[in-house]
């Protein structure tokens, strides 16, 4: 969570000076925002849904890494507790709905850090070669030590994840759908969403479904020969080529 | 479904958010189909709804104390009320007096002592009854002026 807290804490520091606790109507209409049927389930899949189109899914292992690790759900409690204490001032007036209010925290909060990782230049998972780097570098506060999937996306601009993407799309069968649908994505900038691929694509929905599954299947297996061939061990800590 | 343009992606987060997207919009997420979301992503909501029922409860008993100290001070500002009222009453009593004792001091200054020794120590029932009082005589030296007039 020490990324999670140390990214909010620029946002706290600059708010604790006017932070001001919610009462009155406010407090009122986010208790009532807060008592309706499935408020937490909202606004934890919103921010499931808001993590994964900003590319915070784990494309090897399926699983939602968000920043310093905690899930989803935290974060959601985490909003509301900031926007009831008054760390996050809630202008009623400019939403008047607080789950929105909460999820557009959680936006802020997801690309800002972003922002901050792509200002990152090194991502060392060596351990001891820069110590002072070694306490700055989230990379290595992360719960996985090396938390790869970070350092192909982040590092050098995500050179690293494009020679990925390029391995792993002349793996797949030729003319396939998943390998057109690789290289759309590798080209295509505006190819972030399924309604875009399959737009772009022209293929059937079925289709492309069909092909994104055989995609998730092979996807791992090769991630882990892609590791062994380029020499990325993330037990022994070594500097990625 | 988000503010941020693709252009921002790298290719790897572009394909995960690919892979992630499951078609649905999402201001189409109700609480059934929130739930199901979850469900499929193998989300445990159980230790971060107890934190969030707890963050509820104690919002809802501040607010509770809050309206329980608004209603205090509105009491208090009532009594104040009330008692600033009866505050003025007397004073404007206390000035009619005064004014009377004045004026009778124009024809009796002896009597108009003798008033003003117990104006000073009057309290509000006193002076109306010494209002009353200067009201009669005063009365009367106007009747009495009258008649000598007219004698």
């Amino acid at each position: 969570m020490s990324s999670f807290n140390s990214d909010t804490k620029e946002q706290v520091g600059a708010l604790a000076q006017d932070r001001v606790p919610l009462s009155g109507a406010n407090l009122d209409a986010a208790i009532a925002a807060m008592q309706a049927p499935g408020f937490l389930e909202k606004l934890t899949a919103r921010i499931m849904k808001l993590a994964i189109a900003k590319g915070f899914l784990h494309p090897f292992r399926g699983n939602i890494d968000l920043p310093g690790g905690g899930s989803a759900g935290d974060l959601a409690v985490d909003i509301v507790e900031k926007s009831l204490s008054g760390t996050y001032t809630w202008d009623a007036e400019k939403e008047p709905d607080f789950l929105m209010f909460c999820f557009s925290r959680a936006e802020s909060i997801l690309s800002n850090w972003l922002a901050k990782m792509r200002r990152i230049k090194t991502f060392s998972p060596v351990a001891g070669e820069d110590e002072e780097d070694d306490q700055g570098n989230p990379l290595l506060k992360a719960s996985d030590p090396v938390n790869l999937y970070e350092v192909l996306r982040f590092k050098d601009g995500g050179v690293l994840g494009n020679k990925l993407l390029e391995d792993f799309a002349l793996d797949l069968p030729d003319g396939s759908p998943e390998q057109k649908i690789i290289m759309t994505v590798f080209d295509d900038r505006d190819c972030a969403t399924r309604s875009h691929c399959i737009h772009s694509l022209g293929l059937s929905e079925s289709d492309y479904d069909a092909a994104v599954k055989r995609i998730k299947r092979a996807i791992p297996k090769f991630f882990d020969n892609w590791c062994k061939v380029n020499n990325v061990n993330p037990l022994d800590r070594k500097e990625i080529r | 479904m988000n503010n941020q343009h693709p252009d921002d992606l790298s290719r790897l987060e572009r394909l995960a958010a690919v892979l992630g997207d499951d078609g649905k919009p999402m201001e189409s997420l109700e609480k059934e189909s929130a739930e199901q979301f979850l469900t499929t992503h193998h989300v445990d909501l159980s230790s971060p709804k107890k934190k969030f029922k707890s963050i509820l409860d104690k919002a809802k008993a501040h607010r509770r104390l809050e309206v329980a100290q608004a209603k205090r001070l509105a009491a208090l500002e009532r009594v104040k009320g009330i008692a600033t009222a009866g505050g003025e009453v007397a004073t404007q009593i206390r000035d009619r007096v005064n004014d009377l004792i004045q004026r009778l001091g124009q024809h009796n200054p002896g009597q108009a002592q003798m008033y003003a020794r117990e104006f000073e120590k009057a309290t509000p029932e006193d002076l109306e009854v010494l209002e009353q009082d200067l009201l009669l005589l005063e009365k009367g030296f106007t009747e009495n002026g009258q008649g000598d007039q007219k004698n």
